[in-house]
């Protein structure tokens, strides 16, 4: 499995298979689109994680910094899925993608690709110590992991 | 003169009480933020050096919480909603609380 790599001069390249192209194209637009349409799903708990609350034991205070603050969280969490999509750039002769990343398309993968593990943790029911739990779905936990890797070659191609 | 009362609703009063007794921003662990991926938001948002990052990370990781930063309300609203951005999990709260 590759993953990111640091580039002269800063930023950092990846080059994905189609089908790691095809997983990261469904995640990030399915991302997108569950932050866009979030009034459609009241509770789902990777919302609640995405946009979690700013007051742990002031429902009140919570609720009014949701009021002034969520739309805006909301906006750049969506922009930054789709940016990240966008970069997504496929050569379809040689059934690969090269993603070339400038710092500021750094911050917006590394902030996407927490977005879609805390996605994907929700979705796995990952308990509080990280541990997955028993006979949840091979593919979607092979993802999250996958996902993980990426996170972490792409923190280290940019670190110190 | 002004009767204070009769211009100040009951929680600018508590705003105006609260002056200049702080509060904290708290980063909460969650086990799904890499160790590294968190260290970076310190470094890259905070713009503490390497060593301090790691330590906060740390205590993030083993403690299960760590505050981060101190300050007025205002200014943790702020913190609170970068961390978000980032997809740290973080909350503000008076600093005795």
């Amino acid at each position: 499995v590759s993953g990111f790599g640091p580039l002269p001069g800063g930023g950092a390249k990846a080059t994905f298979s189609a089908q790691e192209t095809g997983i990261l194209t469904d995640l990030l637009g399915q991302l997108a689109d569950l932050v866009e349409n979030r009034a459609a799903a009241p509770g789902d708990s990777a919302l609640t994680r995405l946009l979690p609350d700013a007051y742990r034991d002031n429902a009140e205070d919570a609720a009014e910094f949701r009021r002034f603050t969520e739309d805006d969280l909301a906006a750049k969490k969506v922009r930054n899925a789709r940016a990240a999509l966008h970069s997504l750039t496929v050569d379809v002769r040689r059934k690969k993608t090269t993603v070339t990343l400038d710092n500021a398309g750094v911050h917006v993968w590394l902030r996407s690709l927490t977005d879609l593990r805390l996605t994907l943790a929700a979705r796995l029911d990952l308990s509080a110590d990280g541990t997955v739990p028993d006979g949840s779905d091979p593919v979607v936990r092979a993802v999250y992991e996958w996902l993980g890797y990426q996170q972490e070659t792409l923190v280290a191609a940019i670190d110190r | 003169v002004v009767d204070v009362s009769q211009t100040l609703h009951d929680t600018e009063i508590e705003d105006l009480i609260s002056l200049g007794q702080p509060w904290v921003t708290l980063v909460w662990n969650d086990p799904v933020n890499l160790m590294s991926y968190v260290s970076w938001v310190f470094r890259s948002y905070f713009g503490v050096p390497a060593a301090e990052a790691d330590r906060l990370m740390l205590r993030v990781h083993h403690d299960g919480r760590a505050v981060v930063a101190t300050g007025t309300r205002e200014e943790m609203e702020r913190h609170v909603e970068a961390m978000h951005d980032f997809g740290l999990w973080a909350t503000l709260q008076k600093a005795d609380a």
